[in-house]
């Protein structure tokens, strides 16, 4: 934390301004701030061949999501829909979210696009992302002189 | 704003206590002859839901179990899963005999018909 002695020009902005900086500079990266932007939650497992993703998607239609993948970046988009039941119904409660929503994941290695495989069963969506053959590691032979 | 008290120390704890339970987020309508309820429950199967109407009070509760991978590690935890717990009290007369619960893509819905008691009557006023 740097502070600048600056008395004679001192300006109540500057004052607020450094205090906005601080306050970004404490949610920054920090868990709170990050969960509001990361929807849908994931969970990542992996070894050196695959990479599976899982996410909390409750009540999205199959048909509304679309999965990309290039190289190690996926991608995840889709729109959940509310379940208004009809248009008189009053609503007592809302906090159920709905709307658009895309988010990028960076895997740890590139993977075969064309063998990813996603399934969506009781609202949980997983995919399957093998490892491109050509990034596994390769053992090296040693060889005696 | 009582639903939030309880809520936040419950979220708070869910990254250190396993055990601690969590709070399913839910859509309430009300309709004319019913009640609905949506709730959100990723991963829960219909046997690990038990729903019971006690005295008004309506109670969703369960667990929802963590996917598992064979050979695996995890590398990332967004989410965590375990036991999660929700009520409300339901202030009209309800058909106890007429619930009904669907999950339909991780989504709990559930109606509530009201009791013929408690349907809103319509008084004709009669010409002196």
């Amino acid at each position: 934390m740097y502070w600048i002695e600056h008395r004679k020009n001192w300006s109540p902005f500057d004052e607020l301004r450094s205090l906005q900086r601080e306050v970004n500079r404490l949610f920054d990266g920090a868990e709170t701030a990050a969960a509001i932007s990361r929807y849908p939650a994931v969970n990542i497992w992996g070894n050196n061949e695959k990479v599976v993703v899982t996410a909390e998607l409750p009540g999205v239609d199959p048909n509304d999501l679309e999965i990309n993948v290039v190289n190690n970046q996926l991608t995840i988009q889709g729109e959940r829909k509310g379940d208004k039941p009809a248009d008189e119904a009053v609503c007592h409660r809302a906090e159920r979210g709905t709307g658009k929503f895309v988010r990028t994941i960076r895997l740890p290695y590139p993977v075969e696009s064309d063998q990813v495989e996603a399934t969506y069963k009781q609202g949980m969506l997983t995919i399957n992302l093998p490892r491109q053959e050509a990034t596994k590691p390769q053992r090296i032979e040693i060889k005696a002189a | 704003m009582k639903e939030k008290e309880k809520q936040l120390p419950e979220k708070m704890r869910e990254g250190q206590t396993p055990r601690a339970e969590f709070v399913p987020q839910v859509d309430i309508y009300e309709m004319k002859e019913a009640i609905l309820i949506y709730c959100d429950l990723p991963g829960v199967s219909q046997d690990q839901l038990e729903i019971t109407l006690e005295q008004q009070e309506l109670t969703i509760r369960g667990e929802q179990q963590m996917q598992q991978f064979e050979e695996l590690d995890n590398m990332k935890s967004e989410y965590a899963t375990g036991l999660f717990r929700r009520s409300f009290k339901v202030p009209q007369a309800i058909d106890d005999a007429n619930i009904k619960a669907r999950l339909n893509n991780g989504v709990l819905e559930l109606t509530l018909a009201k009791a013929k008691e408690a349907l809103p009557k319509k008084i004709t006023v009669q010409a002196a």
